[in-house]
């Protein structure tokens, strides 16, 4: 499943190695991890699930089941706060 | 009136008059004192006066008493702050010294730990006073800037006690109440109104049992920079949320910034002022002199 940002609902930047996103309707704050972070910047750059997982994979000492688990998780809960939706 | 030093800046044109009840558009938040929107801020103290603030360039006041000082305190403190959040500039709760002859270290804390303290006592080790409450940041090329608010120190009898730079006879009560015990001190003569480059920021706080300083990272940065944006609980009912989120994370990726703990009810000022001379303005101070080459104690004040 491929995801795109909800520009018209959220902001996000990189600080330092992590990132924060604003939420433009909640005017809600919320802190992103490194690895999160990673993620939702491969969405921004408009990278497939599969792709985000293989950079992941590339960055980090990780198998590629749990790394494909963690992607999908992370996906799914900025998909609930409405940050990303999937692009089918 | 300008806002003086910067001669670009759009006039604010002030005027007596009577406050309507009500705002000419929709309020997007009302409680028992203030109303307002985007471009709109109606205040009202009772007993003092009532206040108009419309599209970051007028005010209309109508007293209510004839205690002038205390109508100006409002309309310095608020009105001021709704017209600068109206032109998409936001006012930080801070003080400050400069460090260099255009360079300014700022400090933020909650009310009561110590913001103008701490500043007063590097006054005392010959660092210029830049600002003792407020001052608006921004960010160009990259570089944070701040342009300090009004030349007053702020300071409670048990602190004017325990220093040395400030006379007795030049306080001026800030409350009509003599009960409260906090009095003003005017700089004029040291104050500059021109934005400056903020070379960091130190959170000041009262835990622990021993004097720390620690670098926090750019999201501890914007978590504590966030809470100490001067009159906060504006920014939503003005709809600045994402010019908040903007300036945030801006002034946090421009400068570094620092947690410097203090044990609470112990007389340590003097050895906290040190401190943070030692390890944070010394450290500005020999990174400046590397970019000028010059000498590493550059003289302030």
């Amino acid at each position: 499943m491929n995801y795109q940002i909800n520009t018209d609902k959220v902001l996000f930047t990189q600080l330092g190695d992590e990132g924060v996103v604003y939420g433009i309707e909640t005017n809600e704050y919320l802190t992103l991890n490194e690895t999160y972070f990673k993620i939702l910047q491969g969405v921004e750059q408009g990278k497939t699930q599969a792709e985000i997982v293989t950079q992941l994979c590339q960055e980090y000492d990780i198998a590629e089941t749990d790394c494909q688990m963690e992607v999908v998780e992370a996906l799914q809960k900025l998909a609930e706060k409405g940050y990303v939706s999937t692009l089918i | 009136m300008g806002i003086e030093g910067d001669l670009d800046a759009k006039p604010i044109f002030v005027t007596q008059g009577v406050v309507g009840a009500e705002l000419q558009n929709i309020p997007f938040e009302q409680n028992s004192i203030s109303t307002f929107n985007e471009n709109e801020f109606r205040y009202e103290i009772p007993n003092v006066a009532k206040y108009y603030v419309a599209n970051g360039e007028q005010v209309i006041v109508e007293p209510l008493c004839e205690n002038w000082d205390e109508i100006l305190l409002y309309f310095y403190s608020n009105c001021m702050a709704a017209i600068l959040f109206q032109r998409n500039m936001i006012p930080f709760h801070v003080s400050g010294v400069f460090v260099d002859e255009n360079k300014v270290l700022l400090f933020a804390a909650p009310s009561r730990t110590g913001k103008s303290t701490t500043a007063l006592m590097l006054q005392q080790r010959g660092y210029a006073p830049f600002t003792d409450d407020t001052a608006v940041l921004s960010v160009e090329n990259g570089l944070c800037y701040a342009q300090a608010s009004y030349p007053m120190i702020r300071l409670w009898q048990s602190t004017i006690e325990k220093q040395t730079i400030l006379s007795e006879v030049n306080k001026k009560p800030l409350w009509a109440d003599a009960e409260i015990k906090k009095y003003g001190f005017h700089f004029h003569e040291q104050f500059i109104s021109r934005k400056v480059q903020v070379m960091g920021i130190i959170f000041l706080e009262e835990v622990g049992a021993e004097i720390k300083i620690e670098r926090l990272t750019p999201i501890q940065n914007i978590q504590l920079l966030m809470t100490n944006i001067y009159r906060r609980q504006w920014l939503n009912g003005m709809r600045k949320g994402k010019l908040q989120y903007s300036h945030l994370t801006a002034i946090v990726k421009a400068i570094p910034a620092y947690k410097a703990t203090r044990p609470k009810d112990i007389a340590t000022f003097e050895k906290f002022a040190e401190t943070i001379e030692r390890e944070i303005i010394k450290l500005i101070q020999y990174e400046l002199s590397n970019q000028y080459g010059q000498s590493a104690f550059y003289p302030v004040g």
